[in-house]
């Protein structure tokens, strides 16, 4: 009992480890800044129109706003 | 002291000076004097200006191929995009295969990156057409044509540079060798190592010649004006340092007293006292002084002008000739169209030596007083600046605001200096950027040397390319209304008028490297400075061919080598969409009685009536030769009146 008590706490441990790595990787500022940057250069490649541009750029920004108000590490 | 070149071993003489001071003709001159004295002897003079004029000097076509001039002599006007692609056919498998090897690209990477156009490959191109004429040993004696002072000392300099190069493709070939020997326990040299040796010892040839004392000579020609004396004084200055052997200068264009004609009399009274300085500021040095003759000097007038300057003739000055009738006075204010036009970029380009300086300096003025609530920035990128003394106030690197005027500003922009600091900079982000991709174990300590190595290379046009950098930036700062460009002589200011295309280019290329290594290379401060670069390199663009923002003034003088490269020019601007609708025809011969006079203005009119028929659509803004240099507020004002037909006073009431 005692075991699959702790099991299943380190299975959640490791599960809300995971949702963190996952949530820093998607609203973490560093790297929606570095997907910001990205997003400048292939506008500068002329791979992206300016429309494309801006839409892409609300999308993250909108993402970094989100991932503020929900506290994710990195994104405050 | 050794007469003019009398030194029976000299393999290489160089021919360097201000724009306009008479560099090719005196080369080509020398050419048909050695010739004559041994015609046997092979001598090739090549012409390493990115605008040519030995083909209109000797009245022939030349081009990129050694073209036969006289029996036993040749000309060579090299073109370096040419050059360029078939040093790249020659040996791009050799260099493709050393940068595959010595970094982490793949080969569609490098692939993508050969096909670059280098900025600074006119003097690149040029050391290595040198080194492989030496290497062939097909001439006894090589005469060298330069580019106007700035760029040919940065030619001589190169030599030096490239052995950087080459020092650093052996590095990255280390890392290949060391893996080799590691891996198999033993290298074998392959074609990369023999081109790596190749090279060093053909870029070595050429260093060695350049600095032997007896086997190459530089010849400074200058002429009796302030800012050809200094950069006469500078050029010797950094030659003694690199070395290079100079005995005498040329001091060409020096007026004859012409008795009765008070215009003549004025500029000889001036030009004697330059003179005077001349002598006491290069009292060591064999002067030779060649007079201002009465017609330009090309095609079978060379011969006369070699016999004067190897003293075999005395120079005669004209009979008082036929009197031309009187001339109507020029039109005033051809230029003023230019005041009701909401202009940022106002540029002045021309040959070398026809007064580009002196009239944007003068239209700098004029306009910052004819629309005082705009900010107007004077500013040069020619490595050899001539503003300061055209203003006669200290300006350099830096913002100066000009004394008198509350919105006039000056700025001499050294494209060296802030390649300086642009590296130092940049260290700590280059260190940032590559810490990822350094600490992923794959870490030898050749990277470490290599990206310490490519730090110290800066291949040539790097310079230029930080003085777009710095203008860019101005324009963003949106603290200048107006930008007044006294720009390097035509063949550099084409080359520097393309840069912010090939520059797109070149960081079109480095971003989809970015992003494809993204996961080793971290996105930082330096690719934001490199996407800010890029953004404003853009807008830049967009402002060049913009007819309502930009306009760019071509000035001439009326002699075939001006109308030449007037030509050139002209053509490079309408692909480059540069927006050009005037030509200042400078330093016209005002009407006199004097027969000096008259010989040269009759010879003017001719090749002002071929560019008004070539150039049809453009406004002609002729401008007389004035009996005083133009320094200083007083005279620049006086200029700005026959340009723009207003005084400065009344455009300041105005």
């Amino acid at each position: 009992m005692l075991l699959t008590y702790v099991f299943l706490k380190s299975l959640r441990g490791i599960a809300g480890k995971i949702r963190d790595m996952a949530e820093e990787e998607y609203y973490g500022e560093d790297r929606i800044k570095q997907q910001l940057l990205e997003l400048q250069m292939r506008l500068e490649m002329d791979e992206l129109t300016e429309e494309e541009y801006l839409k892409a750029e609300a999308a993250l920004m909108e993402r970094l706003e989100e991932g503020r108000q929900r506290g994710v590490q990195g994104a405050v | 002291m050794a007469a003019f070149l009398s030194n029976p071993k000299l393999k290489l003489i160089i021919f360097g000076g201000k724009g306009g001071s008479g560099k090719t003709t005196s080369a080509t001159a020398t050419a048909l004097h050695f010739h004559k004295l041994d015609p046997k002897k092979r001598i090739l003079v090549m012409s390493t200006d990115p605008a040519h004029s030995l083909g209109d000097s000797f009245d022939i076509t030349i081009g990129n191929r050694v073209t036969p001039i006289k029996e036993n002599l040749w000309g060579l006007e090299i073109d370096s995009s040419e050059l360029f692609e078939e040093y790249k056919a020659e040996h791009g498998e050799a260099i493709k295969k050393i940068a595959d090897r010595g970094t982490y690209f793949d080969q569609d990477d490098i692939e993508d990156f050969f096909n670059k156009t280098l900025p600074g490959l006119d003097e690149v191109m040029a050391i290595i057409r040198i080194a492989d004429l030496l290497k062939a040993g097909e001439y006894d004696l090589i005469i060298l044509d330069t580019a106007p002072t700035g760029h040919t000392l940065v030619l001589l300099s190169l030599p030096e540079e490239m052995e950087k190069w080459i020092h650093l493709m052996d590095m990255l070939m280390q890392k290949h060798r060391y893996i080799m020997k590691r891996m198999v326990g033993r290298y074998k040299r392959d074609e990369c190592d023999e081109f790596i040796d190749s090279q060093q010892k053909d870029i070595s040839r050429v260093r060695q010649l350049l600095s032997h004392a007896t086997a190459t000579e530089f010849v400074p020609v200058t002429i009796p004006e302030p800012m050809s004396i200094a950069e006469t004084e500078r050029a010797v200055k950094t030659l003694k340092e690199h070395n290079i052997a100079v005995n005498s200068i040329i001091v060409n264009r020096v007026i004859e007293e012409q008795r009765g004609c008070s215009f003549c009399s004025a500029r000889w009274a001036e030009k004697e006292e330059y003179v005077r300085e001349i002598e006491q500021k290069f009292a060591h040095y064999n002067l030779v002084k060649m007079p201002l003759f009465p017609h330009q000097i090309r095609g079978e007038s060379l011969a006369e002008y070699a016999q004067v300057l190897f003293g075999e003739r005395e120079y005669t000055p004209p009979p008082r000739a036929e009197v031309l009738p009187q001339a109507p006075p020029l039109p005033k204010g051809r230029l003023s169209d230019i005041l009701e036009k909401e202009l940022s970029f106002l540029i002045f380009g021309g040959k070398g030596g026809v007064g580009k300086t002196s009239i944007a300096a003068a239209s700098a003025l004029y306009l910052a007083q004819h629309k005082p609530d705009k900010k107007v920035l004077a500013f040069s990128t020619d490595p050899a600046h001539a503003l300061s003394d055209s203003l006669q106030q200290h300006i350099g690197n830096q913002i100066t605001p000009i004394s008198g005027i509350d919105n006039l500003y000056a700025l001499e922009i050294d494209g060296t200096q802030m390649l300086e600091d642009f590296k130092r900079d940049y260290r700590d982000d280059i260190d940032e950027a590559f810490e990822r991709f350094l600490g992923s174990h794959m870490d030898i300590k050749f990277d470490r040397e290599i990206l310490k190595e490519l730090l110290v290379v800066s291949p040539p046009g790097l310079d230029e390319l930080m003085s777009l950098q710095k203008i860019t930036d101005l324009m963003k700062e949106g603290d200048y209304d107006l930008f007044a460009l006294d720009s390097a002589a035509s063949g550099h200011l084409i080359r520097f008028l393309e840069l912010p295309h090939l520059m797109r280019e070149w960081l079109k290329s480095i971003f989809r490297l970015l992003i494809k290594y993204k996961g080793m290379v971290k996105l930082n401060r330096a690719t934001e400075r490199l996407l800010s670069l890029s953004q404003n390199l853009r807008k830049i663009l967009e402002v060049l061919s913009n007819p309502r923002g930009t306009e760019f003034v071509m000035i001439t003088i009326a002699e075939e080598m001006g109308v030449a490269e007037m030509e050139d020019l002209s053509e490079s601007l309408a692909n480059l969409r540069i927006p050009c609708s005037h030509v200042v025809i400078n330093m016209i011969i005002p009407p006199t009685d004097c027969g000096f006079c008259a010989a040269k203005r009759k010879e003017q009119q001719r090749y002002i009536r071929e560019i008004e028929a070539k150039l049809p659509h453009h406004t002609i803004v002729p401008i007389p030769l004035l009996p005083h240099d133009i320094r200083g507020v007083e005279h620049l004002s006086e200029l700005a009146g026959i340009m723009y037909g207003k005084t400065m006073a009344s455009a300041k009431k105005s």
